[in-house]
């Protein structure tokens, strides 16, 4: 396995896309970090809202890199080549998921260099609890990694680049759209307020019960909900995340290589 | 170019794209429908058809973004553009073709949505109780947003020679351009004035004068916003989808004129393009 992550290595430095989308991390990372000194010269905002910020575009970056990287294994019958070589196939599936795990953490960390680098000097330090901060961090990277694996048992189950890079760049879209709407489910209040003080209505919007814990229980497995809540910082769970997102690695990762296993490379 | 065509809507007949996107343009109609349905029915709201109809507006622009160049882009990698050429089809021919041919499929996408929303929406929440003139402008304009999508889409693919590069940049464009539309509904759509802080004075519940909102937008600020608006597909599948449009009129306009620009310089761009 230690050839095949070497290989990938070696493409990843000769790799545009790879090159493109740290550029794109580094330059996101400035101007928000820009943005947020601008705001700052009205009222004062902590580094927090601009630092966190990266799992939800990382998301996205992701769910186009991993498809369009790793897919032209199939196009340039690369991967046909590595069996042939001897190289297992769970092996196989095993370095690309590493490969493409360490770039969403490279991103997240070039992200978070840059704003630490330009947001610190002009706006000061994050204002957060430097535990909770460490913990944040850790539960969004174990979210993009969980992000890295659904994409990679994408990619290797597909043997059409396109269709896996549509169906990555689809899901992670429409999953973060569910979980913008997972979020205002579990916040609708329970009472709202009749105007003019004439007392308090239930809301029947309010979740509870069984469908309160079904709709918790997605919206923290998730990892584009997971990117959400470490984006606006409200993970209210920071110790059972990582978990979640280990749960989803371990079973796309199963199943990937499950299917990986059976698929035929004509 | 009817051999052309001929030719597409044969592909049309095996693809299971196709009919995969037609299903799901059909389910999605369904799925609408039931779910104002269940909303009547948990939350007794006051619902019809008028707030489903046109929905399919809103999502168009994701669904032709990844059919047209999954579709279309396999013509690059089997080489079929180069074939036809060959046995004598101009490069504005197959172009158009394929322009035609996309319009086609945005039109039977539409019309799944319609059916289902006719079949089975008719009989959970009711009819359309809207004016003929907005129904029509409705139908009309959306149906001129979609075919300048398809210009838009068919410029990228036919240009471009991936099928994986052109599915991205379109997929993402068309997102980057529905949370742009989003984020001016959001800004002109802010009240003028903010309701003034309620206050109790002696049991007795009273309002503060209203205050001018700074966020409000005036003048050519607003009318760039405006413009921007409704130029844009996605803002224009905003405003058919909650059929909430002032000058149908402006939105037909540019539409048209997106898909004269669009296929004009795709149409120029093939024409140059080296088919290796």
């Amino acid at each position: 396995m230690r050839n095949l992550l070497a290989a990938n290595l070696l493409r990843l430095r000769k790799s545009v896309l790879f090159w493109g989308a740290l550029a794109f991390c580094l330059g996101v990372g400035a101007l928000m970090s820009l943005q947020l000194y601008q705001m700052n010269q009205y009222e004062y905002f902590p580094l927090d809202g601009a630092f966190f910020t990266y799992p939800i575009f990382v998301c996205i970056i992701i769910a186009v890199f991993i498809p369009l990287f790793f897919g032209r294994d199939y196009s340039d019958h690369t991967i046909r080549r590595k069996v042939a070589a001897g190289h297992p196939r769970a092996a196989i599936y095993a370095a690309n998921l590493l490969t493409g795990t360490a770039v969403s953490l490279l991103l997240c960390a070039a992200y978070m260099a840059v704003v630490a680098a330009i947001g610190i000097p002009l706006v000061g330090p994050v204002s957060m609890d430097p535990g909770q901060a460490v913990l944040m961090v850790l539960g969004s990277l174990a979210a993009m990694a969980a992000c890295s694996a659904l994409s990679t048992l994408v990619s290797m189950a597909c043997t059409s680049k396109s269709t896996s890079a549509v169906v990555c760049i689809l899901g992670a879209f429409l999953l973060l759209i569910a979980s913008i709407y997972l979020r205002s489910r579990l916040d609708a209040p329970e009472f709202y307020e009749l105007p003019w003080g004439e007392g308090l209505v239930e809301n029947p919007q309010c979740l509870s019960g069984t469908q309160r814990a079904v709709c918790e229980f997605v919206y923290n497995l998730l990892p584009p909900s997971q990117a959400i809540q470490y984006a606006s910082r409200q993970a209210q769970n920071l110790g059972q995340m990582p978990l979640y997102s280990l749960l989803v690695i371990l079973l796309s990762t199963g199943a990937g290589i499950a299917l990986f296993r059976r698929k035929d490379l004509k | 170019m009817i051999k052309l065509l001929g030719a597409n809507l044969l592909r049309f007949r095996k693809s299971h794209l196709f009919w995969g996107t037609l299903a799901l343009s059909f389910g999605f109609g369904v799925f609408m429908c039931v779910i104002r349905f269940r909303e009547h029915l948990d939350y007794h709201f006051e619902v019809s058809l008028n707030s489903v109809f046109f929905g399919y507006a809103m999502v168009a622009g994701v669904i032709l973004a990844a059919f047209i160049p999954l579709f279309f882009g396999t013509e690059y990698s089997d080489g079929a553009i180069r074939n036809k050429l060959i046995v004598g089809h101009s490069r504005a021919a197959v172009y158009f073709a394929n322009l035609l041919t996309s319009l086609g499929a945005a039109v039977s996408f539409f019309a799944a949505y319609l059916l289902a929303c006719t079949v089975v929406g008719v009989p959970l929440i009711g009819g359309l109780d809207l004016p003929v003139p907005a129904t029509a402008a409705a139908l009309g304009g959306s149906l001129l947003m979609a075919a300048a999508y398809c210009a838009v889409f068919t410029f990228a693919t036919m240009n471009c020679s991936k099928k994986s590069v052109s599915a991205v940049a379109c997929l993402l464009g068309v997102f980057a351009l529905l949370f742009a539309a989003v984020y001016l509904n959001g800004r002109l759509d802010a009240p003028e004035f903010i309701q003034g802080y309620e206050m109790s004075i002696g049991g007795q519940v009273v309002s503060a004068k209203p205050e001018p909102n700074p966020a409000y937008l005036t003048g050519m600020k607003r009318e760039t916003y405006q413009f921007f608006y409704d130029l844009m597909p996605t803002g224009q599948g905003i405003q058919y989808s909650n059929v909430n449009f002032t000058n149908p009129v402006r939105l037909m306009g540019l539409a048209a004129a997106l898909f004269a620009l669009f296929t004009g310089a795709g149409a120029a761009l093939f024409r140059r393009k080296d088919l290796k």
